[in-house]
């Protein structure tokens, strides 16, 4: 009996270090695609809006501050989720990575999504340089 | 009878995960992050059943109807046109072909492009069908749209002719692909590693004292030479990177022979020609265990052996894990073996082959008896001397199997999300 509880546990162990393993890159991974998924909503949401206004948003913003204006101008769902946090967007969170920006006269866009707690850019869309994630 | 059947078991399991693990990839190859859908292609093929990959140089998808016929082709113009923008970005199109190579439509699957252009020109079912008809190479050789009477949709030019462009360009791309024929070229570095390899198959079999007094010699040749020096140990980063895409036969073909002797001669004759006697980070450890007296030595318990043989299949769980899910984790720093390259290792796979050959020196050949995921496949396809049955490896290389399976046939989202 004895034997058999060392055994189950030291197996225990071994799985939770393969898990311990996996589990930081898994977590990054999905968090990877949820954010890919989340630029594309947020970029047809500016598409529109560039659609309706013929300039895109005239001033540098966070995700947070760029998905409240799209979605007040009904181009974006207000149902966007925040994919750090899995929370709706605009349910407001420190961890929002999303950053917009434009030129001088609002005829491009640049979507950088930044490593959390960096200033690294992980992804980014925009209208000349970056125009797909592919 | 049952040893022969036993032994062509274990060679397929290693041939079916590897077979799996190509397969996967050339799926993402093809597919990219915007998989094609039967339903997808059925708008133009209604017999349309299933989609095959082609792993060939138009890296497009066979359409199959539902006797397994081959009715069709269909690729996507993403990732390969997304250099070709319309008013705001590029378009990923969708071109379907009959059995006969002609065009039977397309359709614009998704769009970074402003989306009332996009929609203009999805509705503009003069320009959308354009296409129907000509040959595969008729439209890979478009180069003058207006001149093949292709017109751009009033209101929508730019989207539409980068549709128009991206369709060309994907179809080219792909005829361009045939590439130049591969040629064998044999370096100096093939020659060493077959000479290791001769030798460490020498020593194994041939053993004559005279000769076998050597083998110290080539074993500090092997830490030196096949270690520092190549740097080509076999590793699970290379075994999963071949099977990812494919076997450079012709740019190395030293290390192919030399990694298909590694497996191949232990199933065969039941000689572990490479984990005895070849690899370097095994040989460096059988030095280490000299060192210190016998009687520091700590035999380790017979339940922390078994508990600890359950690593190298844990970490094989890993490395399918990370292959087919695509997880940003380096293959390298699960092993040792790329600390002999030292300039460019890696701090996990340092710690690793210090920690390993620190061990030894109290427990003999602890990581290669418990840690070693590569040995452990090595092992696991080992003829067996005298009786054989089915035993636990076996079992746990058919799990491997199943999990290699199961994360071939189910989708991505699952695990991910």
């Amino acid at each position: 009996m004895m034997r058999f509880a060392l055994r189950s546990f030291g197996l225990l162990t071994v799985m939770a270090a393969g898990v311990a393993i996996l589990g930081p890159p898994l977590v990054e991974k999905r968090t990877e695609r949820r954010v890919r998924a989340m630029l594309l909503e947020v970029q047809e949401a500016l598409q529109r809006y560039h659609v309706k206004e013929e300039v895109y948003p005239k001033r540098m913003m966070e995700g947070r501050e760029l998905v409240d204006l799209l979605v007040r101008g009904g181009h974006l769902d207000e149902a966007l989720l925040n994919p750090w946090t899995g929370d709706p967007y605009l349910a407001g969170s420190d961890e929002d990575w999303l950053r917009y920006r434009t030129d001088s006269l609002a005829e491009t866009y640049e979507l950088t999504v930044l490593s959390p707690g960096t200033e690294e850019a992980k992804f980014r869309l925009d209208s000349t340089k970056n125009q797909s994630l592919e | 009878m049952v040893k022969a059947l036993l032994q062509l078991y274990r060679l397929a399991v290693l041939v079916g995960i590897a077979w799996l693990v190509r397969g996967h990839h050339e799926r993402l190859r093809v597919q990219g992050d915007w998989p094609v859908t039967v339903a997808e292609v059925r708008v133009f093929l209604k017999d349309a059943h299933r989609l095959r990959v082609d792993p060939g140089p138009r890296a497009g998808l066979e359409i199959l109807d539902a006797s397994g016929a081959r009715i069709g082709y269909a690729v996507r113009t993403m990732p390969d046109s997304r250099r070709i923008t319309g008013y705001s970005g590029p378009s990923d199109v969708l071109v379907v072909f009959d059995a006969e190579d002609k065009g039977v439509g397309v359709a614009i699957r998704h769009s970074y492009d402003t989306p009332s252009h996009v929609e203009d020109v999805r509705m503009d079912y003069l320009f959308m069908e354009r296409w129907n008809g000509r040959s595969w190479d008729e439209i890979a050789t478009i180069t003058d749209l207006a001149a093949a009477g292709i017109y751009g949709v009033s209101g929508a030019t730019r989207t539409s002719d980068a549709v128009a462009k991206s369709i060309g360009h994907r179809l080219a791309v792909a005829e361009g692909r045939e590439g130049a024929p591969r040629r064998i070229s044999v370096g100096w570095r093939d020659a060493w590693l077959v000479g290791f390899l001769g030798l460490g198959g020498l020593f194994a079999f041939w053993k004559a004292k005279r000769f076998q007094r050597w083998r110290w010699l080539y074993s500090v040749a092997t830490i030196a030479g096949l270690g520092f020096w190549l740097g080509d140990l076999i590793a699970q980063s290379l075994l999963v990177g071949w099977a990812e895409s494919r076997i450079p036969w012709e740019a190395t073909p030293g290390l192919v022979l030399f990694v298909v002797a590694a497996f191949l001669v232990p199933w065969a004759t039941g000689q572990p020609v490479y984990c005895q006697f070849v690899c370097p980070h095994g040989n460096l450890q059988r030095w280490t265990m000299k060192v210190l007296p016998a009687r520091w030595k700590r035999p380790l318990p017979e339940d922390g052996k078994w508990i600890a043989r359950w690593t190298p299949p844990m970490l094989l769980f890993v490395v399918l894990a990370v292959s087919f899910l695509g997880l940003d984790f380096d293959l390298a720093g699960i092993e040792p073996f790329d600390a002999y390259l030292v300039k460019s290792a890696g701090l996990a796979t340092l710690v690793v082959a210090l920690a390993g050959v620190g061990l030894s020196l109290y427990y003999p050949m602890v990581y290669c008896k418990f840690g070693c995921p590569t040995g452990w496949l090595l092992e696991f396809v080992r003829r067996r001397m005298g009786k054989d049955r089915f035993s636990e490896r076996d079992w746990i290389g058919l799990a491997l199997l199943a999990v290699a399976g199961g994360l071939y046939l189910v989708p991505a989202e699952v695990w991910l999300g």
